[in-house]
């Protein structure tokens, strides 16, 4: 039997203790304050929201050292941050600053066109993004205490997050329902030791938490991820570039605990002024498909 | 009628609770309406984050009705944020609480991410108990507390991770996370929030340990 590392329990436990909560993107220590006083769970600190990231272009990086040190001193909730896929010394540089969790994320140019961070040294905590179970489970291989899907970030469309959630809830209850003799076959598929597809059929779910991500614009996109089976959500460039962010902020949070009610929902949903407008993903060029970078 | 647990299932690691509680056929329910806290005649508050944990109380209603309850007798229960949540002061940085519960907590006492860790734990009565394991993650730690409060879990360095006072129990660790821990956690809140004339004491502590 798989017996849990120190890292593992720990790290994997600080991503349970985010559930049901709301992960919102800042790009200054104001709106890191402003999250945390609507209720997040935690922050992200990003130079700039996906959305701008689409609009200025270029390669983006991990961002500046001194932004992500500012957030963390202005709030007392976890601070994530994100470096580029595969690119392990950006990383060892945010562990380093004692970032709380370490996104690994196509939302950033990738480093490395083939391989991941190898996530099992680190001592902090990883989340990555997943298109589907095979993707899940190859992250969770390397090392990552979290799962979210990718959707697309920075759209306000949350049409491929829920692709993504629905692809991976149907693949997952497949390994589960199949027969013993498949699993080897399973894991072959998906590139994975079959230890871990095991340890999934004996506990009946993913080892890690899931969240939403890439998309998730308005307090119904979350409240329909998590009746989709997400465990939170990440908000990226949905709040801040809403008429009213500190209101939508609020909205989000609670429509992530109230996702079953919809008379609490329309109440929630009110005089929340203009969503950040969107884009339609079926109109991105296939290089400004974020959820495509990484496998 | 029968004893229902009521966990707290607003944000955070309610569901592990209620898990445990199934384990051991005691009968919860989770929490995140007045109507449902209504049904429960004991309330854990699970480890979250403390400042979403309030926010969300204070809204609800539940945080007043909470206060309501305790001060008639109802028993609580609070693991890492919710340890806060229970106290009577909150410092680093200064935060609201339900103050069931005279006790001050340090939030983030051990630091960030990096520093949480797995801990041997000993009775607070007799260091040569064994209590097992506990996860501790961003851990708050415990400062001071009244006269009527009493240490039932300490570190092996004699830092104190459980305590106990006022119907209130209060844990800076995951008993939830670790199964098969020498101490039933589960078992034992049940036990004292349901009997009368049973309290957090060395006593009833033991009796739930193997």
């Amino acid at each position: 039997m798989h017996s849990a590392s120190e890292a593992e329990v720990v790290n994997r436990g600080l991503a349970q203790m985010l559930k049901g909560g709301v992960i919102m993107d800042v790009v200054n220590a104001e709106q890191a304050q402003m999250a945390e006083r609507a209720g997040a769970c935690a922050v992200m600190a990003l130079e700039r929201i996906p959305a701008d990231i689409r609009k200025f272009g270029g390669v983006a990086r991990m961002s500046q050292i001194e932004l992500i040190e500012s957030i963390m001193r202005s709030v007392s909730i976890p601070v994530m941050a994100k470096c580029r896929i595969g690119h392990t010394v950006e990383a060892q540089i945010l562990e380093s600053l004692a970032v709380d969790f370490i996104d690994e994320s196509e939302v950033l140019t990738p480093a490395d066109a083939a391989h991941h961070i190898d996530k099992s040294i680190f001592k902090a905590p990883f989340v990555c993004g997943a298109r589907d179970l095979g993707e899940a489970l190859r992250r969770i291989d390397e090392g990552a205490a979290m799962i979210r899907t990718k959707g697309e970030a920075g759209t306000g469309n949350v049409v491929e997050a829920v692709r993504h959630m629905r692809q991976i809830q149907s693949e997952l209850q497949q390994l589960l329902g199949a027969p013993e003799s498949e699993c080897e076959i399973l894991a072959q598929t998906y590139r994975v030791s079959s230890v871990l597809l095991e340890q999934i059929r004996s506990k009946g779910c993913l080892p890690v938490v899931n969240f939403a991500a890439g998309g998730v614009a308005t307090p119904a996109d979350a409240a329909l991820m998590m009746q989709l089976g997400a465990e939170g959500v990440f908000v990226g460039s949905g709040i801040f570039k809403s008429a009213e962010p500190e209101k939508l902020a609020q909205a989000m949070v609670h429509a992530v605990v109230h996702y079953q009610d919809a008379g609490r929902l329309a109440q929630i949903s009110r005089d929340l002024g203009a969503p950040m407008p969107g884009i339609s993903v079926a109109d991105l060029p296939e290089a400004e498909c974020y959820a495509s970078r990484g496998d | 009628m029968s004893q229902c647990v009521g966990v707290l299932a607003l944000q955070g690691g309610f569901a592990e609770h209620l898990s445990c509680f199934e384990t051991e056929s005691i009968m919860a329910r989770p929490v995140r309406h007045l109507d449902d806290a209504r049904l429960c005649q004991a309330f854990v508050i699970p480890g979250g984050e403390s400042t979403t944990l309030m926010h969300l109380l204070v809204e609800s209603g539940l945080g007043d009705y909470f206060k309501q309850q305790h001060q008639d007798g109802t028993a609580f229960w609070g693991t890492c944020a919710g340890a806060i949540v229970c106290a009577r002061r909150a410092a680093q940085p200064e935060t609201v609480t339900l103050d069931l519960i005279d006790v001050t907590v340090y939030r983030n006492a051990y630091g960030r991410q990096l520093n949480s860790r797995l801990i041997a734990l000993t009775s607070a009565y007799d260091a040569e108990q064994d209590l097992g394991t506990g996860v501790m993650i961003r851990a708050p730690s415990f400062k001071r507390w009244g006269a009527g409060v009493q240490p039932m879990v300490c570190s092996a360095e004699g830092e104190v991770m459980a305590l106990a006072g006022d119907r209130c129990l209060l844990t800076s660790f995951h008993p939830e996370l670790s199964d098969g821990a020498p101490l039933n956690w589960h078992r034992w809140f049940a036990h004292v929030a349901f009997e009368p004339s049973s309290d957090f004491k060395e006593i009833t502590m033991k009796d739930h340990c193997v």
